[in-house]
């Protein structure tokens, strides 16, 4: 569904992605995962059409799509929930809902949406005209992703949805994302909680400095010395001791 | 006697909170401060003098023509001088200083076409009548004027609270990058609010044509600051707080004038702006200047 | 030099003190929007004790400079530890409030301002002040002083981290800065002869502000550069009779676009100086051999 080919991205003055090459296919999850700094945000940004490309090219669905603006990408049905502040924090929950939908064509389903957006997160129910800015963060989170739902995304793009939710919280995220899965979204994940990224997606990619080290089957990653190593937390063995398997 | 004082205060300060609302518009969606909008106003005002002059036209179909001209106004002056520095660092102050370009060309070619006097608009534009209200009398002109500007004010509440472009447009005044990721197209919005903030200078202009009977070129400059004082006081960006704001204001310097004396309204004015701000500095809905950032 | 060519280099050369007074906070990172409000601080000063008790000329104008330093650090002691555009607003309604005060004393003269004073203002006088400035800024900005105004302002809490006592230097800048205002309108009241409240409104301090964003605020050369030019300009273009205003304003809007930084900047002065170099020296082929 989504090609993406020697990109290289500039951020400032720094060479933020080298030659990155990507595919998600169509109802996976795939995931991106890297330290702080590796470029994770600038590659979803640079597919959203927020960053041009020095180089390289993005196709979506077959068609070329490294020079659309970014309002014409998310007409294409690729959505983004952003990292840090994702929902509009002056406007109420109902509205925050309404703007998801901004990029929709069919006024038809528009009422059914919400209410079936209400119906995952019981809780934005609840506060449908409090003034977002006043919920609490996983909240927010919650409505942000109910704002990506609103615009019938065929590609979903999550930054980094886990930064700053309690481990309950990350556990319900997550099994939300899965949920979004079956029922037919595809999904590129930005992670840094590396352990819950690869237990749920199908594939992913390791992103340092820019470069992509690793690519494989999430599984495989899960097993990755290196990977272990550097994102699970795992601690490499003293020079003069043996290695249990 | 103190009900006709305190109708004409809200009559003079509706026009106040539609000029106040154009400021507060461009400065909280474009974080624009265009001292400009006071010579639109007076072009507005000047446009509507020569059409009610010089055509048969009525009223209405003048203030039609004044909108749509000075709305387009907006819309030049921002893909002129605006556009090209909206993505530079230097948005913050630059900007000003072009628009005090505009202010300039708009006084001196509105002097040049007056001739530096007042001009007066012709009589029996609207059906002359007078209303009563207990001992308060009221022209058709004023009802007219208020009418237009309470209209005006429930108009822009109605598109900005319940339309999609218009949450679009609130969307956009908190934050560029985050709008373009829901599919608003920024450039259109900005032309948008570009034409309405204009679009009602231009009105408010006509207003005070016709409360008035005669406007001068200099209308500008004076209005310019009322419309940045409707602005603090309503809060930056804050359009509910322009509307309320601009009736305070035209409250205040009616009912000052009248039961103060007259030589010292402006310092009356002053001095109750001063302390609403002490107690509210950030306006009377509150928030914070907005700090241009392009995402 | 005619009297005409005099009085015009006067003015700017009061218009180039002005835009300094707002360039010295600047250098800081302060936007201080009341800088008319000592001018006319210093005018009236200045003013009360030449025309009402007879002291000469520069004590007064120096009299007028310090006065507007005081209340300008006692302001500034009050306002200076908010940022950015909360300052610009404050300054600014306290450029209002001075005025508003001096239009309603009848001691100051009241809305009407006071007449006749005695032209004190020299071309000379004026020269030496602008003079003394350029060379102090020439000096302080490769200085430690000045290398310590250029990081508060592009990052103030770096500048803390290193020790900087940010606040001290802020009422250092604002005061100076007050002080230079002050003088100039002091200079401005023996010049125009004539000195009323709605001199020293928000509309001057639009004006200095004029002279500093269309100068460029980067480079000591800036406000010189746009204060000298955009005084110039209408006079210059005289020819031009009703369009020289319209002029003026095709001129604002241009450059801005052109130039969003100003006119002047760092690498103008680098070009500029590199282009001196090279003829100012070339010539004995001293240098690049």
């Amino acid at each position: 569904m989504l090609v993406i080919e020697n990109l290289y991205t500039c951020y400032g003055k720094v060479q933020a992605l080298k030659g990155i090459n990507l595919i998600v296919n169509k109802g996976e999850i795939v995931t991106v995962l890297g330290s702080n700094g590796a470029g994770k945000s600038t590659l979803i940004n640079t597919i959203s059409g927020l960053i041009k490309p020095d180089q390289g090219s993005i196709r979506f669905c077959g068609e070329d799509i490294t020079k659309v603006p970014p309002h014409e990408i998310v007409l294409r049905g690729i959505l983004q929930v952003p990292d840090g502040t994702a929902i509009l924090s002056r406007l109420n929950v109902r509205e925050n809902l309404i703007i998801g939908a901004y990029c929709r064509k069919d006024r038809g389903s528009f009422k059914e949406d919400i209410e079936s957006v209400y119906q995952r997160f019981p809780k934005l129910g609840e506060r449908k005209n409090q003034i977002a800015g006043s919920l609490s963060g996983g909240e927010q989170k919650m409505l942000a992703i109910g704002m990506a739902l609103m615009g019938k995304p065929r590609l979903l793009m999550l930054d980094e949805p886990s930064l700053g939710l309690s481990p309950l919280l990350v556990s319900q995220l997550f099994r939300i994302i899965s949920q979004l899965q079956q029922e037919g979204i595809t999904i590129l994940l930005v992670e840094q909680n590396a352990q819950k990224a690869l237990n749920y997606a199908a594939r992913g990619y390791i992103l340092e400095t820019g470069e992509i080290i690793l690519s494989d089957l999430a599984s495989n990653l899960l097993r990755n010395k290196k990977v272990r190593e550097a994102y699970l937390g795992e601690v490499p063995p003293a020079e003069n001791e043996t290695r249990e398997t | 006697m103190i009900i006709q004082q305190i109708i004409n205060g809200i009559i003079l300060g509706s026009i106040y909170s539609l000029v106040g609302i154009s400021f507060t518009l461009l400065i909280g969606v474009l974080h624009l401060l265009n001292f400009a909008l006071g010579e639109v106003m007076m072009i507005g005002a000047l446009m509507a003098w020569v059409i009610l002059t010089f055509t048969g036209l009525n009223i209405a179909l003048a203030v039609l023509i004044v909108i749509m001209a000075t709305a387009l106004l907006g819309v030049l002056m921002d893909v002129t001088a605006f556009k090209p520095l909206r993505r530079k660092k230097e948005y913050y102050l630059a900007p000003m200083i072009s628009s005090i370009g505009f202010s300039l060309i708009f006084q001196e070619m509105a002097n040049k076409y007056t001739g530096g006097v007042p001009v007066s608009f012709p009589e029996n534009i609207v059906q002359g009548r007078i209303f009563n209200i207990g001992n308060s009398v009221f022209s058709s002109i004023n009802v007219t004027v208020l009418g237009i500007a309470l209209a005006m004010m429930m108009l822009l509440h109605y598109f900005l609270q319940k339309t999609k472009t218009g949450i679009a447009i609130r969307a956009t005044s908190e934050s560029f990058r985050r709008s373009r990721l829901l599919g608003i197209n920024i450039n259109h919005i900005i032309l948008i609010v570009s034409g309405i903030a204009s679009m009602l200078a231009g009105l408010s202009g006509v207003l005070v044509g016709l409360t008035y009977g005669a406007i001068s070129p200099f209308l500008g400059t004076i209005f310019v600051t009322k419309g940045f004082v409707v602005m603090l006081l309503g809060g930056f960006g804050s359009v509910h707080g322009a509307m309320l704001a601009g009736i305070l204001l035209g409250l205040i310097e009616i009912l000052s004038t009248s039961f103060l004396s007259t030589t010292y309204k402006d310092l009356w004015t002053f001095v109750l702006v001063i302390i609403i701000l002490l107690f509210r500095p950030l306006g009377l809905f509150g928030t914070l200047p907005p700090v241009h950032r392009e995402d | 030099m005619s009297p005409y060519l005099n009085s015009i280099l006067t003015l700017a050369g009061i218009n180039i003190l002005l835009a300094y007074s707002f360039y010295l906070p600047r250098g800081v990172g302060l936007l201080a929007l009341g800088q008319a409000a000592f001018m006319g601080i210093g005018a009236y000063t200045c003013t009360i004790l030449t025309v009402r008790y007879g002291i000469g000329f520069i004590p007064s104008l120096i009299a007028g400079g310090i006065i507007a330093t005081v209340v300008g650090i006692v302001t500034g002691l009050a306002a200076l530890r908010l940022k950015g555009l909360y300052l610009a607003i404050l300054t600014m309604a306290f450029g209002e409030i001075v005025r508003v005060i001096v239009a309603n004393t009848e001691w100051l003269g009241g809305v009407e301002g006071i007449f006749a004073i005695p032209p004190h203002t020299n071309l000379a006088a004026i020269v030496v002040a602008i003079g003394i400035l350029m060379i102090f800024f020439q000096r302080t900005q490769n200085s430690r002083p000045g290398r310590t105004q250029i990081a508060i302002r592009d990052n103030e809490d770096v500048a803390e981290a290193f020790g900087v006592n940010i606040f001290r230097e802020k009422v250092i800048a604002y005061g100076m800065g007050s002080f230079i205002a002050g003088v100039a309108g002091g200079f401005y009241a023996h010049y125009i002869l004539y000195i009323e409240p709605g001199a020293f409104s928000f509309e001057r301090m639009v004006e200095i502000l004029m002279f500093c964003v269309f100068g460029g605020v980067g480079v000591y050369w800036g406000p010189f550069f746009g204060a000298l030019t955009l005084t110039l300009i209408p006079e210059i273009f005289r020819f031009l009779s009703d369009w020289r205003i319209v002029f003026y304003g095709a001129v604002l809007i241009i450059t801005m676009v052109l130039r969003p930084q100003g006119v002047i900047d760092r690498e103008v002065i680098q070009k500029v100086q590199g282009f001196l170099f090279k003829v100012f020296l070339h010539k004995g082929r001293i240098g690049r051999r």
